[in-house]
C-alpha cells in the first residue's frame, strides 16, 4: 500500500529544496566563531564538495527510482540490516528536528521576547508543522514556492540597505586562519546547513519525473549558496571582527541599518526569515520521520502518529541544552561527527553496494 | 501546569483515538499509544523538575567518541 499519494512536479521540488536550504543563512552563525572573516572561502569550498554529495544522493534515488530511503535500505542492505539502518536514520532526523527547534527557540527567547516561557514558541511551531505534515507533501511543496521567494527578497533587500555601512578592509587579511580551523569550518558547514539534504531521499520518489532529479537539486543548491554568500559577505563587511560577539551575526548587523531615521529596526525581517526557513526544515524532517516510522512498521497511514511524534519532539527539546552557548559548542565540536556518518558514509556505502550488486535487478524473485 | 499538560495530551488522544478504533486499525493505535506514553512521561518529568538524561544529546557525544580525532 502506498502511504503518500501526492505527487509534486520537478519545478516544485526545486523551490522546495531552495526553501529548505535557505535556512543556511541562519545556521552559518556557528561558523563565524571558527573562521571569522574567512567564512566566505569556507562557503565556496563547502559548496564545491556538496555538489559531489548531491550527485551521490540523486544517483541513489535515480537508480532505485520510486523508492524512498526506507525501501532503498531494505533493497540494498537486506530486510534486517536495512531496517536497523532505517531506524538509525529516523533517530538522526529526530535529533535534527530537536536541534533545529532548540536553535529557533533560543533565538526568539534571547533576542525578541525574553520574558516568554521557552515552551511557547516550540509548541506553536510544532502545531503549524503538524498541520502541514498531516496535509501531505503537495501542500508543503506548494507553500514552499511563496516562502522561498519571500525569504530571498528579504535577504537581498536587507543586504542592499547595508551597503552604506560596509567596509572592504574588514576582509583583510585574507586566509589568516590556521588550516585546522579552516577544515573544521568546512566540516561544520557541510554537515549542518548543506548536507542535511539527505532527508530529501524520502521525498525524491514522490516527484513526477524520478529520473531527472539532478537539475532541480543543483539549481536549488546553487541559488541558496548565492544567497548565503550575499549574507556572509554583507555581514563580514559590516561587522568585521565584531562578528563573533553575537550568536546571530545577521541580526546584529541588520540592527545597524538606519536610513534617515525612517528605516530602522529591520532586524525583525531576519527573525521572520528564520521563522519561515526553520519551519520548512522542521516540516521536512518531521515528514521524513513519520513516513519512515509508518513504512517500517507497515502502518496503513502516517496521519495518526503525527501528533505523538510532535509531542515527543517538544518534550525532548525542552530539556536538551541548558543554554544556547552549549548548543553553539555542540554544533562546532560534536555534531559534525554525528552528521558525517549519516550524510556521507552511509549514502556513499549505499551507492557502492548498488554499483557492486548491479541493482535494480530485473523484476522477478528480487521484487 | 500538570493539569495543562494532561489536558493537552487529552486533546491529542481524543482527536485521534476514536477514529482509529472506528477503523479497527489496532497496529496504528499501538504505535500511537507507545509514542504518546513516552512523550507524556518525558514532559511530566520535565515539569516535576526531575533530572533525566537527554538521549538526543548523549547520542551526539557517543558518536563523537567513536572518531579517532576531534577538533578540541
Amino acid at each position: 500500500m502506498k502511504l503518500e499519494k501526492g505527487v509534486i512536479s520537478n519545478t516544485q521540488l526545486m523551490y522546495f529544496m531552495l526553501c529548505f536550504l535557505q535556512c543556511m543563512v541562519m545556521t552559518v552563525n556557528f561558523n563565524y566563531s571558527i573562521t571569522e572573516h574567512d567564512t566566505w572561502i569556507a562557503v565556496l569550498v563547502a559548496y564545491a564538495i556538496t555538489i559531489l554529495i548531491v550527485l551521490v544522493y540523486t544517483q541513489i534515488s535515480q537508480r532505485l527510482s520510486g523508492k524512498n530511503l526506507v525501501q532503498i535500505n531494505d533493497v540494498v542492505f537486506g530486510p534486517y540490516l536495512g531496517k536497523v539502518i532505517s531506524v538509525l536514520y529516523i533517530w538522526f532526523f529526530l535529533q535534527l528536528i530537536i536541534n533545529y527547534s532548540y536553535f529557533f527557540n533560543s533565538f526568539w527567547v534571547n533576542f525578541i521576547m525574553p520574558e516568554t516561557p521557552h515552551s511557547v514558541f516550540i509548541i506553536l511551531l510544532f502545531l503549524i508543522s503538524m498541520m502541514a505534515v498531516r496535509s501531505g507533501i503537495e501542500v508543503i511543496a506548494r507553500c514552499s514556492f511563496i516562502f522561498s521567494i519571500i525569504v530571498a527578497a528579504m535577504i537581498v533587500g536587507v543586504n542592499a540597505l547595508k551597503i552604506k555601512d560596509m567596509d572592504i578592509s574588514n576582509f583583510m587579511p585574507i586566509l589568516s586562519t590556521s588550516p585546522k580551523d579552516f577544515i573544521q569550518s568546512v566540516h561544520v558547514m557541510l554537515t549542518i546547513p548543506f548536507c542535511d539534504m539527505v532527508a530529501f531521499l524520502m521525498i525524491f520518489p514522490y516527484t513526477s519525473d524520478n529520473k531527472k532529479l539532478r537539475k532541480p537539486a543543483l539549481i536549488a543548491l546553487t541559488m541558496s549558496t548565492l544567497l548565503l554568500l550575499v549574507v556572509v559577505l554583507g555581514n563580514i563587511a559590516v561587522a568585521g571582527l565584531r562578528l563573533t560577539n553575537s550568536t546571530s551575526a545577521s541580526f546584529a548587523a541588520t540592527r545597524e541599518i538606519d536610513i534617515a531615521n525612517v528605516l530602522t529596526r529591520l532586524d525583525v525581517l531576519i527573525a521572520i526569515s528564520l521563522l519561515i526557513t526553520v519551519f520548512m526544515k522542521i516540516t521536512v524532517f518531521f515528514y521524513a520521520i513519520v513516513l519512515g516510522i509508518a513504512q517500517i512498521l507497515k502502518l496503513r497511514s502516517y496521519q495518526p502518529i503525527v501528533a505523538p511524534v510532535g509531542a515527543l519532539a517538544v518534550a525532548v527539546t525542552l530539556n536538551l541544552y541548558p543554554s544556547a552557548m552549549e548548543q553553539a559548542y555542540a554544533a562546532r565540536f560534536v555534531w559534525p561527527f554525528n552528521g558525517t556518518i549519516f550524510e556521507f558514509f552511509l549514502p556513499i556505502i549505499t551507492l557502492i553496494i548498488i554499483a557492486i550488486r548491479k541493482l535494480p535487478k530485473k523484476r522477478g524473485i528480487y521484487e | 501546569m500538570i493539569i495543562l499538560l494532561i489536558s493537552i495530551y487529552a486533546i491529542i488522544v481524543f482527536a485521534e483515538v476514536p477514529g482509529l478504533i472506528k477503523k479497527k486499525s489496532w497496529k496504528e493505535l499501538t504505535v500511537f499509544s507507545v509514542i504518546t506514553a513516552v512523550a507524556f512521561t518525558i514532559s511530566l518529568l520535565h515539569i516535576l523538575k526531575v533530572e533525566i538524561p537527554d538521549p538526543a544529546k548523549d547520542t551526539q557525544y557517543f558518536v563523537k567518541s567513536l572518531f579517532p580525532f576531534s577538533y578540541d
